[in-house]
């Protein structure tokens, strides 16, 4: 037996549910920042971002280590590949996170209503992340499949309030430069959605040997069942 | 990735093998690809090793062997009554120690084409120095062809052997494991030939080293107790076997 990798691939995995912990804590506090429009959280939010960033990196080096040392194949080979893909996303998203920490930042000080449906489509994407990082660590095809499924509603949410943001602009009620600000932080929602659809994807790669773009579910699945 | 058009050098169906009353290959269905390596994985007493001896009769040569089932080389068949003679010159071997006859480094070369008839001196230097440059080995000994071949490095040694089989012009390659006594860099010479050679020669080689069978081997079969439980296209086997024996072997998880 392995025993030597076999540990090494639990650590990692520990890692992964750090590192997936660390990112769920800043969309959180940015998520409770956007309600409250609250500045200190929001830079608490930011400063954080460099510790996420530091165990991405160390999770990728231990990755990069198991390659040349350990040599590994089939399953452990995708499994060290996809977490080498993964945390990219991960990081991604704590980036994401700051990015509409920063967003607040410039809000904040002439605070304006956020259309609930910005907070409904934050909860949806945060919920995507965390089911991700648990479909992830604990190889469930299901739920990753199901979240790839929740990025329709997450999309769908993003298109309606483009929408409504330049209706908005249009009408010259409110100060373009917020909308614009608003928008933005919108479309670090969506692009939130689609890295944790990212993540599933990299979980059906471990089961299957191939990675497939599963935004478009019901046309895909069939591809993949045929293997 | 997979060849557009694979042409079936071997053809083994239904073969089975016993040593006395131990059955050593049960069943063995497979085809083997011109111009391509096909590596043999599996552990020690697997059959890897019989199998590739199969494919030039050389277990002719053990005692209380019988052998039922078909092999056929470009679709004549080679277990029934054949010239063994003329197979193994279609079907060289290289085995798993380099083992240089104590002659010159030339004579090495030459002993098979002599054997085989060829007399002429100029005919016999031609020979020697085409083999030997297609073993990636005339630049390191073409200035000591009379010296004996037992004075050379084993890396060179295997690739004489390597020469010495090329010499009477082979189809087929077998290597039972050709690299296992050598170093690092005499193994990547090796390798490197495999895939030279293989425009020219269809190889099959039983190799422990997982690696090397990655490297070098378009397919791969894995062989567990006497069976051949995975064949399929190296890619696929070390990335994503279809049998649960083939992953856990692969993946150092067998015992």
């Amino acid at each position: 037996m392995r025993y030597h990798l076999e540990k090494s691939l639990q650590e990692l995995k520990d890692e992964i549910g750090r590192l997936g912990g660390m990112v769920e804590e800043s969309l959180d506090k940015t998520f409770l920042a956007l309600q409250t429009m609250d500045e200190a959280l929001a830079r608490d939010v930011i400063i954080h971002d460099d510790a996420i960033d530091h165990a991405e990196s160390n999770i990728e080096k231990k990755c990069l280590s198991l390659f040349a040392l350990q040599q590994p194949l089939a399953r452990d080979l995708r499994m060290i590949g996809s977490t080498l893909k993964m945390i990219t996303d991960l990081e991604r998203i704590a980036d994401h996170a700051a990015d509409i920490s920063e967003l607040i930042l410039r809000l904040a000080p002439k605070p304006q209503a956020i259309h609930p449906d910005i907070f409904r489509m934050a909860e949806k994407a945060r919920n995507m992340v965390g089911r991700s990082i648990d479909a992830f660590i604990n190889q469930d095809m299901e739920t990753a499949r199901a979240v790839c499924r929740d990025d329709d509603a997450v999309d769908q949410l993003f298109n309606e309030l483009v929408m409504h943001i330049a209706t908005q602009i249009k009408s010259g009620d409110r100060s373009v430069e917020q909308l614009i600000d608003i928008m933005f932080i919108v479309k670090y929602l969506e692009r939130i959605g689609d890295h944790a659809t990212n993540i599933c994807e990299w979980v059906v790669y471990n089961e299957t040997g191939m990675h497939q773009h599963l935004q478009h579910p019901q046309e895909n699945l069939e591809e993949t069942q045929q293997d | 990735m997979q060849k557009e058009i694979s042409k079936k050098k071997i053809v083994v169906k239904d073969l089975n093998l016993f040593y006395g009353e131990f059955h050593a290959l049960k069943a063995i269905n497979m085809d083997i690809y011109e111009g391509e390596v096909t590596a043999l994985i599996g552990p020690s007493g697997c059959g890897k090793s019989t199998f590739l001896k199969t494919l030039n009769r050389m277990n002719d040569l053990v005692e209380h062997v019988r052998v039922t089932g078909s092999i056929t080389l470009d679709g004549n068949e080679i277990l029934s009554d054949v010239d063994v003679v003329a197979l193994r010159k279609r079907v060289g071997m290289v085995f798993q120690k380099p083992n240089p006859f104590p002659m010159s480094i030339y004579d090495n070369v030459a002993y098979g084409p002599r054997i085989h008839g060829i007399k002429k001196k100029s005919q016999l230097d031609e020979i020697v120095e085409k083999s030997l440059r297609a073993a990636a080995l005339w630049d390191e000994v073409s200035d000591r062809l009379s010296k004996s071949a037992l004075g050379i490095s084993g890396g060179q040694q295997q690739r004489l052997c390597i020469a010495r089989t090329l010499a009477t012009e082979p189809e087929v390659l077998l290597m039972d494991e050709p690299t296992s006594a050598l170093d690092p860099i005499s193994t990547s010479k090796i390798e490197e030939l495999c895939e030279t050679l293989k425009k020219n020669y269809t190889i099959v080689i039983v190799t422990h080293n997982m690696q090397q069978a990655g490297r070098i081997s378009d397919r791969t079969a894995f062989f567990l107790l006497g069976e051949l439980v995975e064949y399929d296209l190296t890619e696929r086997i070390f990335h994503r076997p279809r049998n649960e024996k083939t992953e856990r072997y692969i993946t150092g998880r067998f015992g």
